[in-house]
């Protein structure tokens, strides 16, 4: 994982004059409201966080993340990998600077107490100092990715899709002139018109922040600069400072500025609030595709030097205004991106019917450059699901976007970014261990009884089921406590004011601001709970080849001594096979937890509460605190992610994938992410059979895929690990075989053929 | 009636147009010197045995029929394809080839498939030479037709006419090997001489049937001017034929043969300059596109 405060802080003087500065506002305006709070350390920490324009930049608003500030999510990467939500601080980093060589005494001690005061202030040790005594128990840390357990927290408002289409229609100076008329409401009351003029203010922050960019520029320029690259620049600066913008640069500079200071990391539907003056600027001959592929190019190395997650940009779909204009600009997102060739930003295509044949080209042209984006969604089954889930009429769901990992929020409508990890197979786990982590040895979750008392698979089910449903609870209460906690303490302003209806109602993001206050939380181990089910039944309830208890006990001891029946458990049925028995076991499973969450939103006051079964590294992280587990996996391995088979056990052919993850109810979740692994040959020699292998995923209802074109890596990776790579068919001249089960001196042949 | 099918494998997309879904079916009257199936040859099950995952463990060694002896040695010729090597093996190094199932319990196992072929895929019979199974090929093309699947065949078309008329309604297209223009110089290679395969050809054509020629090209054998002078000829007295497929030598059949414990071939594989090359020559000479 790269960090993106991996930077050293050189930024950060030994003073931290700013982050005193910030604190002592803090401080000051603690007890006045909240809006107004807020909007004054905005104003001490968004000036600071603008940093200069670089040379080669083709727009300004570079973004450092100081230590102390107020974002949707502050990445504390270098630290502890945890994100934190709204006033945060980043200790790790004040630390350093406290620890300089450099540094006095008195200054050293100033920065105790700084660090001391934002202890109790900062909003996730808030909500911590929240929790119950259930919480407690249960949560004891939040560290996910070094520690065991089955449930933690995450902090986090970000991946919210802010309005950006208002944005660029009404500028700054637009949004200001909205704020100001609703303020003429005489009903609305002071909190109401608190927060109003906070966020009339806020907008007045960013344009003299915009004006500072402008004035900084023209010393450049006065010190020589050449003034081909900054003057087109400073042109923008100026016509954003007095309307909405008026050029595709315009718009792309505006959005990039507001999302820097905003903090946010995905940017919705880009092709609809850039098609129009991409579209415009082409007709009037004032802009070139090449032009705007410059322009695209700077906002990428943007975002790729600030932030090294997300980034996610949506085209393609239903519900665009301008479907022609849009696909135009997509094609030159997407140009750009190939150009760009790095992880970012995270290209996403919502696939239906309207689309353009050029756009579905060259989506596929960039998946077969090997770059795995654009992820492809499927809109038509994707507005349903979100219709069903979220309670929302055609017409909003039409509106979805995705972030992240591929999880659905209603783009400027709803918050729900996943703000809790569970991890089912510990669930089981602690279920055959009475309510203990064995890891950790220490009480966890319900004691439902012994292996003993589990004398009939369903009961051993019935116990499994009930743990998720107490984690699930847990969850939400924790969900609920976020927003709680948030509310409490501040009113994002920089998300309220893009955001449907705060302004509207006039109040802020989770006061009741936002249309659909929502939740998600992430699942992991979903296939291997489900295929563990599967052959505890056979081997124990079944065939009766041991006792549950013997089983626990093998288990206990990661199958040592024991191979044979490991290899038993290996070849009972696995999820990706299109096998009736493992894939409804799955489905079991998987519905379970989906629908016990969905039953949370009602008890937590949302308007949806859902689980998410997205791709990450957490499977892997989490998987080193899960001992073995009855599908054969050994302790300390990865668990299966997403709505995927576990790694290795899809031996059946693609077609039958996709048949068993088809089998899931997808359309219960905020969202399932589906890896597919194709080979270059396929995209390069058979086109028409890659179009008709996602046409067809996309009519068996699977909501997503992400793409990635195997390589020489591939290969070489099933040479050392065939158990990984069952599904490598290798094809030469008509003849197919499985790579896996060819002798090694071949498959290096395979290897150097493969790569002519 | 039952056939010997030796593998089904889908998402296959060398075996013609779309995705498709390839059924092996065991034996072949021809036994070419480069095959690179040659576990298909053979009409019954046979163990195939993977030597970098044998261990030389032992356990297979009571073998019925002798197949299996000690130190991993393996006679396929003795192989009767009983299984139990396969069933005992702890280190999954042996597998048996073929399985008996109906033409019903493949349509079962193909049906699920079928939403991935669309309209370009379906199913294309192969093997072995599938006509060495006539009666239960022209079951199983039944059988998809009635259930609005395409089906092509993979023939080498050494088989009697008889075999192949009934089923010109039901197949799409022929995947028709050429493999050796001179009769003598086939006999040579494959066993057999190829007037039966010449004959079939030109009567299949006379019938109308869509065929794409498939003709591999073996290093030593066939990669001369004469037999791509022999294949252009042959398509300009077959003039529906639309398309040629060069299929290059691969050694990947030398696997297979030292899992069937057999000897290697002995042929290397061309270069991608003389693939280049083969490829040019057919291309001026042939008066149809030649499909690498």
């Amino acid at each position: 994982m790269r960090g993106y405060y991996s930077w050293d802080d050189c930024h950060l003087e030994d003073s931290l004059s700013v982050e005193f500065r910030y604190t002592q506002v803090y401080r000051e305006y603690t007890g006045t409201s909240l809006p107004l709070r807020e909007l004054k350390c905005l104003e001490v920490a968004l000036p600071a966080a603008a940093a200069p324009i670089q040379e080669g930049d083709l727009l300004v608003g570079r973004r450092v993340f100081r230590p102390l500030g107020v974002a949707p999510s502050y990445w504390n990467d270098d630290w502890n990998g945890l994100d934190n939500v709204s006033f945060y601080a980043d200790f790790g980093r004040l630390e350093r600077v406290m620890n300089r060589p450099s540094q006095t005494e008195e200054r050293r001690a100033a920065i105790a107490e700084l660090i001391a005061f934002w202890e109790k202030e900062n909003v996730n040790g808030k909500v911590r100092a929240k929790f119950d005594e259930t919480m407690r128990r249960e949560m004891p840390s939040d560290l996910w990715s070094s520690e065991s357990g089955v449930i933690f927290g995450l902090y986090r408002l970000v991946f919210s899709q802010l309005d950006y289409d208002k944005l660029v229609r009404l500028g700054l100076p637009g949004l200001k002139k909205e704020t100001k008329t609703r303020m003429d409401d005489a009903s609305l009351s002071e909190d109401q018109r608190a927060f109003l003029a906070a966020l009339s203010s806020l907008v007045d922050l960013l344009l003299s922040i915009l004006a500072r960019y402008e004035s900084d520029l023209q010393a450049l320029l006065r010190d020589g600069a050449d003034p081909a690259w900054l003057r087109p620049i400073l042109d923008s600066l100026s016509r954003l400072q007095s309307g909405p913008p008026q050029t595709f640069r315009d718009a792309l500079q505006l959005v990039w500025f507001y999302s820097a200071m905003a903090g946010g990391r995905d940017f919705g539907r880009m092709d609809v609030y850039l098609g129009d003056l991409y579209t415009q600027g082409l007709a009037q001959g004032s802009l070139s595709e090449e032009d705007a592929i410059a322009l695209l190019l700077s906002f990428y190395r943007l975002m790729l030097d600030s932030d090294s997650r997300d980034g996610r940009i949506v085209m393609g779909g239903m519900g665009r205004r301008n479907p022609e204009n849009a696909d135009r600009v997509s094609l030159a997102i997407m140009k750009a991106g190939m150009r760009f060739r790095e992880l970012k930003p995270e290209f996403s295509l919502r696939v239906y019917k309207g689309l353009s044949k050029e756009v579905m080209d060259l989506a596929l042209s960039m998946l077969e450059d090997g770059m795995t984006y654009p992820l492809l969604f499927n809109d038509e089954a994707s507005v349903c699901a979100v219709q069903n889930t979220m309670h929302v009429s055609p017409g909003e769901a039409e509106q979805y976007g995705f972030f992240g990992c591929g999880e659905y929020v209603l783009g400027h409508r709803s918050i729900g970014t996943p703000n809790d990890i569970i991890n089912l197979a510990k669930a089981l786990e602690v279920t055959l261990h009475q309510g203990t982590d064995p890891i950790r040895n220490c009480p966890h979750g319900l004691d439902l009884g012994a292996p003993e008392d589990f004398d009939t698979f369903e009961k051993l089910m019935d116990a499994y089921q009930k743990q998720v449903e107490y984690f699930t609870e847990i969850a939400a209460r924790h969900q609920r406590l976020v927003y709680d906690t948030v509310r409490e303490n501040g009113v994002m302003l920089m998300m309220s004011l893009l955001m449907d209806d705060c302004v509207a109602r006039a109040k802020p993001l989770v006061s009741g601001g936002v249309r659909y206050l929502a939740g998600t939380y992430e699942t992991y181990g979903n296939t291997t709970v489900a295929d563990s089910l599967t052959a505890i039944r056979e081997v124990v309830y079944e065939k009766k080849l041991l006792s549950l208890r013997e089983l626990v006990n093998i288990l206990d001891a990661d199958f040592e001594g024991h191979e044979s029946l490991r290899r038993r458990l290996l070849g009972c049925p696995k999820f990706g096979n299109d096998d009736p028995v493992a894939d409804e076991m799955a489905r079991r499973v998987n519905t379970h937890v989906f629908q016990t969450t969905a039953r949370q939103a009602q008890v937590q006051g949302l308007s949806s509460y859902l689980v998410v079964m997205i791709n990450n590294g957490a499977n892997v992280d989490l998987g080193r605190f899960t001992l073995a587990t009855a599908d054969g996996r050994h302790a300390g391995t990865y668990l299966s992610n997403g709505n995927n088979p576990m790694a290795g056990m899809d031996h059946s052919g693609l077609p039958a994938m996709l048949r068993s993850v088809a089998s899931t109810r997808m359309d219960l979740t905020a969202g399932t992410a589906q890896n597919l692994k194709l080979s270059r040959t396929l995209f390069t020699k058979h086109p028409d059979a890659v179009e008709d292998l996602i046409r067809t995923a996309f009519d068996l209802g699977i909501l997503s895929l992400n793409i990635s074109v195997m390589d020489r890596g591939e290969m070489e990776d099933a040479m050392i690990h065939p158990e990984l790579h069952q599904n490598l068919f290798v094809r030469v001249g008509g003849f197919s075989a499985r790579f896996v089960n060819l002798d090694p001196g071949t498959q290096a042949d395979m290897l150097s053929r493969a790569l002519y | 009636m039952n056939g010997i099918i030796g593998d089904i494998i889908s998402m296959s997309v060398n075996d013609g147009p779309g995705i498709r879904t390839s059924v092996y079916l065991k034996g072949c009257p021809l036994r070419c010197a480069w095959c690179h199936n040659p576990e298909m040859q053979r009409p019954h099950p046979q163990a195939m045995v993977l030597p970098s995952r044998c261990t030389h463990c032992g356990s297979c060694q009571n073998c019925p029929s002798g197949a299996r002896g000690k130190a991993g040695v393996y006679d396929s010729s003795r192989c009767t394809g009983c299984g139990l090597c396969a069933s005992v093996c702890p280190s999954e190094a042996c597998r048996v080839i073929g399985t008996s199932m109906s033409a019903g319990d493949v349509l079962r196992r193909v049906l699920p498939d079928k939403p991935f072929f669309r309209r370009r895929g379906g199913v294309t019979i192969s093997g072995g030479e599938p006509l060495f199974q006539a009666d239960f090929v022209l079951e199983l093309a039944g059988l998809l037709s009635e259930n609005g699947i395409g089906v092509m065949l993979e023939t080498c078309g050494c088989a009697p006419w008889e075999a192949i008329e009934p089923l010109l309604p039901l197949i799409d297209c022929f995947l028709y090997d050429w493999k050796i223009t001179d009769p003598e110089v086939h006999r040579k290679w494959t066993g057999t001489d190829n007037r039966l395969i010449r004959e079939n050809l030109k009567t299949l054509h006379g019938c109308g049937a869509n065929i794409v020629l498939r003709c591999p090209v073996i290093p030593g054998v066939n990669d001369t001017p004469s037999h791509f002078e022999g294949i252009a000829r042959l398509l300009r007295d077959l003039p529906d034929i639309r398309r040629v497929d060069l299929l290059p030598y691969h050694a990947l059949g030398n696997d297979k043969r030292t899992q069937l414990g057999l000897a290697r071939d002995g042929f290397h594989s061309p270069s991608e300059e003389t693939v280049l090359s083969w490829h040019r020559q057919l291309s001026v000479l042939c008066p149809v596109p030649v499909f690498l």
